[in-house]
């Protein structure tokens, strides 16, 4: 009977003396994504995590582990009393679940911490080595590259003994990094920015540009689902839903159609600082990607890039869209993304958009605007949502 | 909020009061009509009274009315109904380049498992000529299925015409979607050639999940659903009673006025259409006939899209070229409009305005100003100017 499962977790512990915060942030984090198992019991264990079943459904429980950022990996453990007999019977009923009667070499793997355990680790991988080998038919042993290892760790309250590991999702504990802002449309980019930047540990606040009724309420929807999907990775996420409509109209009456699109970017850029500045944020994230739209070569990023010295994330600048797809579909975010509603903030497509526009030329079309009250206006009439993983619901976790 | 217009009836329409008052009350006939017992007795009454009151509103004396989960099951029935009782006598259909998606997509599926389908091309006013469609039949021919009115122009296609054409083709049959025509456009059943219509309740004031196909007496098809034998064995089910009475008293509503609102809108019609027609850069979609209830108009170089949300924000809901479809995550282009050759930048711009029997001269002034209006507004915003 499978009753544990080992849970680890790889770069926290190269941190330091910060270690116990992030050891505790990511027992936090973890113990929420089971808040539902009431039986589950987790606690802190010698460099890793241990999660108790307590009855619950070994699957779910290791479908929730391996989501949670920060967990490297999982193995599910027999626990047995610390005898050779026992330790035996623990490594033969994992082989045969892993081959069955077929072919394969395994070898023993022992770890011994309890030090008044009579055998040493090479004895005990022995021991229990030779009695599978009997007990097993088509099982041969082969130390250098065996399809499976059995790992046997002889404790002080018994013998773990397990044999693969589940690979999970790894970074760091979603709230270890501090909170960043993510410019975030109803595009397939910048949901995978924003969840890449709680892979490594950061706490999301999603900043979204409405302007109706250039992009739709169904494209806001559209919005409010994807902040859910990153909810539900994260525990919780905000959004700020600025109303850009106004900006919008100003630019197009003021400015150059040319520069239309950087202008609104520079905009979009100068409203989320400003509502970084009020929250406390100390990065904005964006889904650019070098190269792929052009408001996204190198001169554009700078002359967008020139209205705020604070950091600018870019996760996703030398990923191919390809790959964005890749894992827009594996987080969970494609399918919404594509849906068809109006979102691409243009009332026109703009017939000849400058794909390399100077800073000297933006500040220069801009000299028609009224930035600094079109910003205060558009932050005043930003509202705020908060959303929370939504515990129960399995399917909005896929597998890793 | 500034007053509401809701123009985008040929989308659906509210459930109409009267229609509402009769729901609630039939709520409480709670019976199947396949039970012996008095309960299931009441709800035969009131399914038979319906049937009675939908073949009286649709002209009729004779012939079956079946009643079915909405539009476009009817459409589905009477394709793949008739094909699979009828399929020996060729491997032929015919049908137009315009239809709603309920009729073209079963035509494709049916293309798929090996028939010969010719889609009949429109005029580029919209309109399908009936010697078009009769050239394109054969002794091959099972079946012709075409639309009454077409839900994004308006255009009313010759049913009479291609109904009296096909008497030199005793073994073809006529299908007409008649789901935008009937109880708006004159509907003259039992004097033609016609074998089966589709029609459905939403779009006549009654709650969505109800429509019915009249199929001509005599004619036999087959079931896409078997089980209980319901609705003369052609869908099996419990029948939807309150959908079913709801339904009749709305087409009943529709059909007692269809000649005097006929008119009526017509002239609403014709001042809306007027009224945007003044705007330099407005294009009317005008098949030559039409019915009094579409209007679809273009105003280049806008984003249909964006002149919804436009509208929206003034309080009158319109739709654009079409309502409902999306292929591969993109906002598909109207196939009616690209059939009729109407450019690509025009298609963009198409709004489509669709009135109700209902629908006052008040409120179609109201919305012309809100239209004129916004789209002037949205130019101007794009640095456009008229």
């Amino acid at each position: 009977m499978i009753e544990q499962v080992i849970i680890r977790y790889g770069e926290i512990s190269l941190k330091g003396k910060n270690r116990s915060d992030f050891e505790q942030r990511l027992l936090i984090n973890l113990r929420r994504a089971v808040a539902d198992m009431p039986s589950v019991r987790l606690h802190k264990s010698g460099g890793r995590i241990l999660a108790a079943l307590g009855g619950a459904d070994l699957e779910v429980v290791e479908r929730r582990l391996t989501n949670v950022f920060g967990v490297i990996s999982l193995s599910p453990v027999e626990v047995c009393p610390l005898t050779i007999d026992d330790m035996t019977a623990a490594a033969v009923s994992i082989l045969r679940s892993e081959h069955e009667s077929r072919a394969a070499t395994f070898k023993i793997e022992v770890k011994r911490t309890n030090k008044q355990f009579p055998l040493n680790s090479l004895e005990v991988a022995a021991e229990v080595g030779g009695r599978v080998l009997d007990a097993l038919e088509n099982l041969t042993v082969n130390v250098h590259h065996p399809d499976s290892t059995i790992f046997v760790e002889v404790r002080e309250d018994g013998a773990y003994v397990f044999g693969t590991k589940l690979p999970a999702v790894g970074g760091l504990p979603v709230g270890s990094a501090g909170r960043v802002g993510l410019l975030l449309s109803g595009g397939i980019d910048s949901p995978v920015a924003g969840w890449l930047s709680l892979k490594r540990g950061a706490e999301l606040e999603a900043i979204h540009f409405h302007s109706f009724p250039f992009t739709s309420q169904r494209a806001l929807d559209k919005v409010e689902t994807l902040a859910q999907i990153l909810a539900n990775w994260a525990g919780r996420v905000r959004l700020h839903t600025v109303h850009f409509t106004d900006v919008q109209t100003e630019i197009r009456k003021h400015c150059p159609e040319s520069l239309g699109i950087t202008i609104m970017r520079r905009m979009m850029v100068r409203i989320a600082a400003e509502i970084a500045r009020e929250r406390k944020l100390l990065a904005l994230v964006t889904g650019e990607s070098l190269g792929q739209v052009a408001s996204q070569t190198l001169e554009s990023i700078r002359t967008i890039n020139a209205v705020t010295n604070l950091p600018i994330l870019r996760p996703l600048i030398t990923e191919d869209k390809v790959d964005i797809v890749k894992r827009a579909r594996h987080i969970g975010t494609y399918e919404t993304s594509i849906l068809p509603y109006e979102d691409c903030c243009t009332i026109f497509v703009p017939k000849s958009p400058r794909t390399r526009p100077r800073v000297e030329e933006a500040e220069q079309a801009e000299a028609g605007l009224d930035v600094s009250n079109l910003v205060k206006e558009a932050v005043r009439r930003t509202t705020l949502k908060t959303y929370v993983a939504e515990e129960f619901v399995e399917s909005a976790l896929p597998v890793v | 909020m500034a007053v509401e217009v809701y123009l985008d009836n040929a989308a659906t329409t509210p459930v109409l009061p009267a229609v509402k008052q009769a729901l609630i009350e039939v709520l409480d006939i709670y019976g199947n009509p396949s039970s012996l017992h008095e309960q299931g007795a009441k709800a035969q009454r009131v399914l038979d009274q319906a049937r009675t009151q939908m073949q009286r509103g649709l002209g009729l004396r004779t012939g079956k009315i079946i009643f079915t989960g909405g539009g476009t099951e009817a459409n589905n029935t009477a394709i793949f109904g008739t094909v699979a009782r009828h399929g020996r006598r060729g491997h032929h259909l015919v049908t137009t380049a315009i239809e709603h998606p309920s009729v073209l997509e079963a035509f494709r599926a049916l293309e798929r498992q090996g028939w010969s389908v010719s889609y009949v091309m429109p005029q580029s006013d919209g309109s399908v000529e009936a010697s078009d469609i009769l050239h394109a039949v054969t002794p091959e021919t099972v079946l012709v299925s075409m639309m009454h009115v077409n839900n994004e122009t308006g255009a009313v296609l010759p049913i009479e015409e291609v109904a009296d054409g096909l008497s030199a083709f005793p073994k073809t049959l006529l299908h007409v979607d008649g789901i935008q025509g009937f109880g708006k456009v004159k509907t003259n059943l039992h004097s033609q050639n016609i074998h089966m219509y589709s029609v459905s309740g939403h779009k006549l004031g009654a709650p969505k999940g109800i429509g019915a196909l009249y199929v001509r007496a005599g004619l036999d098809i087959h079931p896409l659903l078997y089980g209980g034998g319901q609705e003369f064995g052609l869908r099996s089910g419990t029948e939807n009673i309150p959908g079913i009475h709801a339904f009749a008293v709305a087409a009943k509503l529709a059909s007692d006025e269809q000649a005097e609102q006929e008119k009526r809108v017509f002239h609403l019609r014709t001042l809306l259409r007027d009224r945007l027609k003044h705007h330099p850069r407005c294009i009317v979609h005008e098949p030559r006939r039409v019915s009094p209830y579409i209007l679809s108009v273009s105003f280049r170089l806008l984003k249909g899209e964006v002149l919804v949300h436009a509208m929206e924000m003034e309080g009158v809901y319109v739709s654009t070229g079409s309502a409902c479809s999306t292929k591969g995550g993109r906002v598909a282009a109207s196939h009616v409009l690209q059939a009729m050759h109407v450019s690509e930048e025009e298609i963009t711009g198409t709004l489509r305005l669709s009135l109700a029997r209902w629908t006052t001269e008040a409120e179609v002034l109201h919305a012309a100003d809100v239209i004129l209006k916004q789209v002037d507004w949205l130019y101007e915003v794009g640095g456009i100017h008229r």
